[in-house]
This record gives structure tokens, sequence and C-alpha cells, in this order.
């Protein structure tokens, strides 16, 4: 059976939703513990500028995907309820995303494109998970690869790669923060082995 | 129909009580398996059925494929009609390739 639109009050939830993983900017971001995660998301073809109908404080979402985590690989239930964003990594579309993580593994179970959320309608797109985010306790930088979506015209998800962007990412975090710290490739990988 | 790739927008139809009738659109999710015509034919997209799951407070549909009415009893219904066009001879292959 295929779930139709519910027609949830989705506007006044997104108020509600709980706080994403702190994108950083700078090295002075980091607090002490934090592990600076970077990585990426793509999808192909990539979302049109009429593919997303957001309004409101919906709008911070547009050309986003939002990669729900967790300590299980599951994937989050259906319909989404406001707890399945807790710690949510924001990560903007073909672009690199750095955000600050507790230094121990943890899953992306699964992202979400949010295509409408206008009036009392949602609709989403949901994007495969179940990466294992390999983190250890003496991790400062850890990059994660790109993941990439193929799709269809269907937003039927084809294919998923984890692309190696490693050299290019390197030498911008060698640019942009302290070179003294390294960035550890621990590429993710799909499906996800059981955390060591 | 052009050949191309077709998506399930919305479909939508009365109740059928007969005072206070009113018109329901229900939307399809974007991320739903559509159809695509690739070349001249008769396409069956199958039977569906709606059920309602949501309770008082919160409304929730589902739509799931069913077995009835099948191709055949669809194209047998629309022969009648088709009947000096075109279609009645294609229909007529059809129905023969379905026995």
């Amino acid at each position: 059976m295929k779930r139709l639109l519910a027609t949830l009050p989705w506007l006044a939830l997104s108020a509600c939703i709980p706080a994403a993983r702190r994108a950083v900017q700078a090295p002075s971001d980091l607090r002490p513990g934090e592990v600076l995660l970077v990585g990426r998301v793509k999808i192909t073809p990539p979302l049109g500028k009429e593919d997303q109908h957001l309004s409101g404080m919906a709008e911070r979402w547009r050309g986003m995907t939002l990669l729900l985590v967790g300590e299980a690989p599951g994937p989050p239930r259906q319909p989404l309820t406001p707890s399945e964003y807790r710690g949510r990594i924001e990560a903007p579309l073909d672009r690199d995303f750095a955000v600050a993580v507790p230094p121990r593994p943890f899953y992306l179970r699964g992202g979400v494109v949010h295509l409408r959320l206008a009036g009392e309608v949602s609709d989403e797109a949901l994007l495969p998970g179940g990466f294992l985010v390999d983190l250890r306790p003496d991790d400062r930088a850890v990059y994660i690869g790109t993941i990439h979506y193929h799709r269809d015209e269907f937003w039927q998800i084809t294919r998923v790669d984890v692309d190696d962007e490693y050299e290019r990412v390197n030498a911008e975090h060698r640019k942009r923060w302290d070179p003294a710290v390294p960035l550890r490739k621990a590429l993710v990988s799909f499906p996800a082995p059981r955390p060591r | 129909m052009p050949t191309g790739s077709y998506p399930f927008h919305a479909f939508g139809g009365h109740d059928a009580f007969p005072i206070n009738r009113r018109f329901y659109t229900f939307r399809f999710p974007q991320q739903h398996p559509g159809f695509r015509i690739e070349e001249p034919g008769i396409y069956f997209l199958g039977s569906y059925k709606v059920k309602d799951t949501g309770t008082i407070f919160s409304s929730n549909y589902e739509i799931g494929v069913v077995s009835t009415p099948a191709e055949r009893q669809v194209l047998e219904k629309i022969l009648p009609h088709t009947q000096g066009t075109l279609w009645e001879a294609r229909l007529r292959r059809r129905l023969e390739d379905l026995k």
C-alpha cells in the first residue's frame, strides 16, 4: 500500500523541529571533544528550481537534503515526526557540508528532500541510508565522501555511489583549517558494516 | 496520449451522501512510480483501491493495487463503445492476446 499525501499542519510542526548538527565555519567553532565531519550529498539529475514548493520557515531547506542520524541503521519511521529530525545534518546539495559531531560512531539513516511544505500539504523524497559514520575517539576531522544518489523521473533511487573526492576536500581543508589537524578519510559504505 | 513519462498526480471524486456532497482530491507523493509510454499501443495501468486508515482526528489514506477489474474485463467493457473506429480492431487483437 502506498501512502497518499497527508494533510498535516507541517508548517506549525516545523517550528518545533529539534536542532540540527551545528554547521562549522571556522576552527574556533569546534568545542572541546567535537569532531569536524566533512562530506557531500549529490543527486543526479540535480534538483530543479521548480521541484520544491516551500514557504515560511521551510524556505531554509531549499536546495538541501536533511540527513537523519541515529545509533541504529534502520530507516526513519513514516510519516516523519519532528523527533526523527533530532541531530540531523543539513547538507546543501552538491556542496560540501562541515558540521560538529561527537567523537563516536553513528548512522546516517536516510535523507529527506522536502519537495512541498506549503499550506497544509507536505511531500518529501526519501533517500535511502544505513551508512555507518565510523568515528574514533581520537578523531579531530573526518571526511566521509560524497553520497551520490541517482534517481529517475519519478524520484525512484536507481543507484547509490560513494564518491571519493578526498584530494580536493583535503586541499581545501588544509587552506581553510589548521593544517596540523589532519583530515582522516573514512568513506561511508553502503550498506553499512557493523560498528567495531 | 503522446509518448513520455507520466507521474501519478492526483485523483478525486464525490462522496456518496446524497445531500451534502463534497468533492475530494487526493494527491500522490512525487516520489511514486509512474508509467512510461515508449511506443504506441494499449496500456493497462492496473486497478487500485483507496483505503481510509485514519481516525476522526487525523486523516490518512492509502492506495493499493487490486486484482479486479483485470485488463480483460476493462477492455470488454470499453469494446462496445469503439465499434466502427480504429480502436475496435486493436482492442480485439489485445483481447485475443489475453486469452
